[in-house]
């Protein structure tokens, strides 16, 4: 069994990888051709917007493609001198093709380590093979497996959980304070880039109504419109944060827009009622003095960015522990391909064997002509005992090499001894 | 029921004490076995405890609410009922910790008591007295979850303003936590209300009595409560520690006989 593994990950400088990168279109006509020129080998392409990389399998231990063939490929399709990229590529072989799958496959490696989207699109690669027909007996084993160990290392250990973007973030605070956001206000101060991430974001909480505040109202309707969202003038702000449960502020003011002593008066107006408050301004729009009110929690830059720092380095503790689980697996898949491998082989010695059994027996046993039919039977009987014990001590080798996988050696060995050549 | 009277409080108190360690490391680590040592130790409490109380049910003829004793087993085998619902309900919630210290120290308190209780004969109409006492149980039980959920809303308050949001002592949000105290609230001050009176109308009133007093200090405190969950302003912060105070003295009405010397009027004695 050969498998084989060319590519090219985030590592990749994007004008590269752009070039290089296949569409789900592209993709089949890649599998397809590829199966045109190799039809004994098996194949998967991964195109993501990170990496595009192809997977082949074919059950000898020589391959007919090559690592090198697999590059030549690459270079041909995509219509690019493969020097100009050839650099970039990583090659994997054998275990290490597994080993590549299983960390791509568990986001290990991954731009954002541990992300989970990686998965859906291993997934994708997988059934896109499946369709096109490319996939056999090598890599559906490998693909399953490599989406079991996925499942396995984002149910072992945190490597996949808190959230890496500040708009995320925000979410994960306003979940803490609220349950429902149905009957909640959201109030957006400011119409930028980053109050239109959050608004991105905050759509998932499906908040009542949603309010945007901002200086210029040409920006400020425009995100409205494509936000679902409520224009409200900056005259009104007083009582648009007296009617909010929620504010967003991203303004660009050069000084608090929401001060200490005015919020103790809007606090009166607003009876106590809670009031979430995310400040992603710098400088800051609320007073920090405002996080000391009862009931209301204001969290600025700081605080969603030490959520995702806390994201990265509990992600960053898990990796050992992610590595061991794949480590494990890896050889796990080897010892059970190589078992497979070992398995016709032994079927061929086995039905040689009993051949060579029923050939003698067909000799002896009309000779012997007086006796009983029960004893014919235990002649037989220990004809079949003593292939068994034969057999024993070289299958039990064979075997115990495949789950070290040192069993290429051995198996060739076999097939020359015992006259099993295909 | 041979096995059920070969049952002891110790029995119970040590599942639950064992279930509490699977909270602690919960705090630390979520971890799969963790919950289950929680989740074993507290149904095989509660497996415990109902045999217990079943077995002194039978033995007495009568609903195990007729001794300071067995009232306090059964609130306490009310709320560890509550717990192990939360425990199944939502699988990383961290209850344990809030909840099963009172439990354990309700049984602990129990046991200190002597005489535990023996079948008695209430003052006044038996049905009434039955109703008094299931309504005080219930009220009581009502009483320490709505304890627990303020005790929960300082510790999310606290990690809140703080910004730690990862917390490993995972906790719902703060409206859940709230609106799970405003419920239990408003549940429980019906029941004590009424259960209080019947129970005034079971007996003549010694107004001197520091029982008496403190079952209408409780009820005072606990009717402030409710008036103050009606006003947005006072919600929050503020309410949760009132709510502290309120279970203070409710427990102190409930456990307060030995301290005041009283003994002769536990608060479900009526019950026949």
């Amino acid at each position: 069994m050969k498998l084989l593994c060319v590519g090219l990950n985030w590592k990749t400088p994007v004008k590269i990888r752009e070039q290089l990168s296949f569409d789900a279109e592209e993709a089949q006509g890649v599998l397809a051709k590829l199966q045109d020129r190799f039809p004994n080998a098996e194949f998967a392409v991964l195109s993501t917007c990170n990496r595009t990389e192809i997977y082949s399998a074919e059950p000898t231990q020589e391959s007919s493609i090559g690592v090198e063939g697999l590059c030549e490929f690459f270079a041909e399709v995509k219509n690019q001198p493969l020097s100009e990229f050839y650099d970039y590529l990583y090659l994997h072989e054998d275990a290490g093709t597994a080993l590549h799958l299983f960390n791509v496959a568990s986001g290990l490696d991954s731009l954002i380590l541990g992300e989970a989207q990686i998965l859906g699109q291993v997934k994708i690669a997988y059934q896109q093979a499946i369709d096109c027909r490319t996939i056999g007996k090598i890599l559906h084993p490998l693909f399953q497996r490599a989406l079991g160990v996925a499942k396995r290392v984002h149910t072992e250990t945190s490597l996949a959980k808190g959230r890496l973007s500040i708009a995320s973030a925000a979410i994960d605070y306003l979940r803490g304070v609220f349950e429902t956001f149905s009957d909640k206000r959201v109030l957006v101060i400011g119409a930028g880039k980053m109050a239109e991430l959050v608004m991105v974001h905050l759509r998932e909480l499906e908040p009542g109504r949603v309010e945007i505040c901002n200086r210029t109202e040409a920006p400020a309707l425009d995100l409205a419109q494509r936000m679902g969202g409520h224009y409200r003038p900056m005259a009104e702000l007083h009582q648009a944060l007296a009617d909010a449960d929620i504010v967003v502020s991203s303004t660009g003011a050069e000084e608090p827009i929401v001060k200490s002593a005015d919020f103790a008066k809007l606090m009166e107006q607003r009876r106590s009622r809670w009031l979430a408050v995310i400040d992603i301004a710098v400088p800051r729009d609320f007073d920090p003095a405002i996080a000391d009110f009862d009931n209301v929690w204001l969290w600025n830059i700081d605080d969603l960015e030490k959520v995702r720092y806390k994201t990265i380095r509990s992600r960053e503790r898990e990796l050992d522990h992610a590595l061991k689980i794949i480590d494990h697996e890896t050889a796990a898949f080897e010892a059970t391909m190589a078992i497979k491998q070992s398995g016709p082989v032994i079927g061929r010695l086995e039905a040689g064997y009993q051949e060579i059994i029923e050939q003698e027996l067909d000799w002896l046993l009309p000779q012997l002509n007086g006796l009983p039919e029960d004893q014919k039977e235990k002649i037989r009987y220990f004809a079949h005992r003593l292939k068994n014990k034969f057999l024993h001590p070289p299958k039990a080798a064979l075997r115990a090499q495949a789950h070290a996988g040192e069993h290429h050696g051995l198996l060739d060995a076999f097939r020359k001894l015992f006259g099993l050549e295909t | 029921m041979d096995f059920a009277s070969r049952i002891s409080v110790t029995c119970f108190v040590a599942s639950y004490a064992v279930s509490l360690g699977g909270e602690l490391v919960r705090i630390f680590r979520q971890s799969r076995w963790a919950r289950w040592v929680a989740t074993g130790g507290a149904l095989a409490g509660i497996f415990a405890q109902t045999l217990y109380l079943l077995a002194i049910g039978l033995d007495w003829g009568r609903l195990p609410i007729n001794s300071q004793f067995t009232t306090l087993i059964t609130v306490s085998w009310l709320i560890s009922l509550i717990y192990i619902y939360l425990l199944l309900h939502d699988r990383r919630l961290v209850a344990g910790i809030f909840i099963l210290p009172v439990s354990i120290g309700l049984c602990l308190y129990a046991a200190t008591l002597s005489p535990r209780g023996t079948p008695q004969q209430g003052e006044g109409n038996r049905l009434i007295g039955v109703t008094h006492g299931i309504l005080l149980l219930v009220g009581t039980a009502l009483v320490i979850i709505a304890f627990v959920a303020a005790l929960m809303y300082l510790v999310k308050y606290r990690q809140l303003k703080s910004g730690r949001i990862r917390s490993s002592l995972r906790l719902p949000s703060l409206e859940k936590i709230d609106r799970m105290h405003g419920t239990v609230v408003y549940l429980a001050w019906p029941l004590l209300t009424l259960g209080i009176g019947l129970g005034l109308s079971l007996r003549q009133l010694h107004l001197l009595d520091p029982k008496v007093l403190t079952t209408i200090l409780a009820w005072g405190v606990f009717t402030f409560l409710v008036h103050c969950r009606y006003r947005p302003e006072n919600r929050g912060r503020k309410l949760a520690l009132l709510t502290i105070v309120a279970f203070v003295v409710v427990l102190v009405s409930v456990l307060g006989d030995p301290i005041f010397g009283t003994g002769h009027q536990p608060l479900l004695e009526a019950a026949p």
